[in-house]
């Protein structure tokens, strides 16, 4: 199954996720998502969702300046953005139930 | 040098995925592809630390244990590229510097930065007619020739440079565009400066309309994005006669009434017409002749006071073409300041070795063109105690034997206090309001200027 397809459904939450836990940039969201398991994540795909979100209110920006290089674009969630995570854990739980009861796996969402 | 080269590719890959973009306006492109560049370096530098083949593009995405917290995390790329020199294999570099077989082809790249944004894909609709196609490939063209440059360091840092300038150049869009509809609304006179409150009002509408098409923004149909280019084109057609004909009316002063500039530096200037010679009269109402004229310094009024310019003061009456000419003094010298100016006939001069117009011998100036045969404007004259030039009630004889100029001057305030009543009562009078000021004084033949002590 091409898990490309499933991500889709679920980066908004998953990069919600990432920044809930401390803010990060654009690089630096796709290398968490892919050390939590994500391979297959595109960096093009992070960088626009992040885009989104940010567009979106769900995420604040600033700029840092880094040791060496160009200023890194720094993300972090709002109060919407939990509140949107809070909505879509739930409902990312009860669609795991159903769809492991429906495919008939052991497995719970964690 | 691999760090260099890396840089290049990662700038050039950024640059292409921007030009995927570029259909979005250059603010969405701006807000898409900000920092492309250092997340692609620190993504190579990830590749190359981490050791994974490259070879499956995309679906290979595997990380060493050192590809997070180490140096090269966060810079841009360099540092990372450079350890990889140390760590790996030359071959393995030299592959990753190819970015599309790590990010995949740029237009993908861009598509999926689109939808990942919840944008509509951007140039994925190929134009169909000839016209736009051909534009279209002559773009791409340019935007590729560019992004050779570009891809090096000084032409990335004269982009961006030039990238920072472009809100300055959508303001001057619209002014530039108001400016050219103001002047064809106005018969063809150019300016940039917007004369009166509406006019920029109107000049600050178009600015914001083109700032906000160089956002990408205020363009529901298509044939907008045409209508932008079309006024980037008039803009720059017209920014040069505009600022050309802007600065001669900054250094010439403009008539909004005639639409043409020019407040003269030399002449005398009734309501913004140059005049072409004085009619005075006396206090009575009758004409007076050879009289002479000066102002507050004592400096003869010349109706062109660079008098070599006279050749150029010919003006027709009738049919006939008149030349102005000056009075001979006792002294010589050709005045200029004795009015009415005798007018010759064009045939009656000829021309002298520099170019300059002498009356012919024998001829006689042309009748004088008085205005009035008498001035319709009777000034009543106060007692006189003893003035100098009382006697001249008429006009003749004055001729040229009169004092210079500099004589009279010392007396000339006292005839200020009668033409300072003058003007107000006629046109004619107020004509030659200026003139008549000076010269009503010492001119002998103002019988009625008597001099007034407390003038």
């Amino acid at each position: 199954m091409d898990t490309t397809q499933l991500l889709k459904g679920v980066l908004d939450a998953a990069v919600l996720a990432v920044v809930h836990d401390e803010d990060g940039y654009g690089y630096d969201v796709v290398r968490r998502l892919r050390q939590a398991g994500l391979d297959d994540v595109g960096d093009a795909s992070v960088y626009g969702t992040l885009r989104r979100l940010y567009a979106a209110g769900a995420l604040t920006s600033y700029v840092l300046p880094s040791e060496e290089g160009p200023h890194r674009k720094y993300y972090g969630i709002t109060p919407l953005g939990r509140s949107m995570l809070t909505t879509q854990r739930k409902e990312w739980q009860v669609f795991a139930e159903t769809l492991g009861t429906l495919l008939g796996t052991e497995r719970t969402a964690a | 040098m691999t760090t260099a080269t890396i840089d290049a590719r990662v700038r050039g890959y950024a640059e292409a995925v921007r030009l995927h973009l570029a259909d979005l306006g250059p603010d969405v492109v701006d807000e898409l592809a900000d920092g492309l560049e250092a997340d692609l370096a620190e993504a190579v530098a990830d590749r190359n630390l981490g050791l994974v083949d490259h070879g499956c593009g995309l679906a290979d995405r595997s990380y060493g244990p050192s590809g997070d917290g180490d140096s090269g995390n966060g810079d841009s790329g360099g540092t990372g590229a450079r350890t990889a020199t140390d760590a790996a294999d030359l071959t393995d570099l030299t592959d990753l510097t190819d970015l599309t077989a790590i990010f995949g082809p740029p237009a993908r790249y861009a598509a999926e930065l689109c939808a990942a944004a919840g944008l509509p894909e951007a140039a994925a609709t190929p134009r169909a007619t000839g016209l736009s196609a051909f534009v279209e490939r002559a773009r791409g063209r340019w935007d590729r020739g560019w992004a050779e440059v570009t891809a090096l360091p000084a032409g990335a840092a004269l982009r961006n440079f030039v990238v920072s300038l472009r809100p300055f150049g959508w303001v001057a869009r619209g002014w530039l565009v108001a400016a050219v509809l103001d002047g064809l609304t106005r018969g063809s006179f150019w300016t940039l400066v917007p004369r009166h409150g509406i006019a920029l009002f109107w000049f600050l509408v178009a600015v914001v309309v083109s700032v906000q098409w160089g956002r990408g923004r205020w363009q529901p149909w298509r044939w907008v994005k045409g209508l932008a280019v079309v006024a980037s084109a008039v803009a720059l057609i017209g920014v040069v006669p505009l600022s050309e004909s802007t600065a001669n009316q900054a250094r010439w002063g403009w008539d909004p009434n005639s639409g043409t500039s020019g407040v003269p530096d030399a002449g005398v200037f009734v309501d913004g017409q140059q005049v072409l010679n004085i009619f005075p009269y006396d206090a009575e109402g009758r004409p007076l002749e050879n009289v002479q004229l000066f102002d507050d310094q004592g400096r003869p009024i010349q109706l062109n006071p660079a008098g070599d310019g006279w050749e150029s003061q010919v003006w027709s009456v009738d049919g006939l073409w008149l030349r102005p000419f000056g009075t001979l003094s006792e002294d010589g010298r050709l005045r200029w300041n004795v009015f009415p100016l005798p007018e010759f006939a064009e045939h009656d001069v000829e021309w002298d070795g520099a170019g300059f117009p002498w009356p012919l011998p024998g001829r006689e100036p042309q009748p004088i063109r008085w205005p009035f045969a008498l001035s319709p404007v009777v000034i009543p004259v106060p007692e006189p105690e003893e003035g100098p030039v009382q006697d001249a009630a008429g006009t003749d004889g004055v001729e040229a034997e009169q004092p210079d100029g500099e004589a009279p001057t010392g007396e000339a305030p006292t005839g200020e206090a009668p033409t300072g009543e003058a003007p107000a009562d006629s046109a004619p009078a107020g004509d030659g309001e200026e003139a008549l000021d000076e010269g009503g004084g010492d001119g002998e033949g103002a019988a009625g200027v008597a001099p007034q002590p407390e003038g």
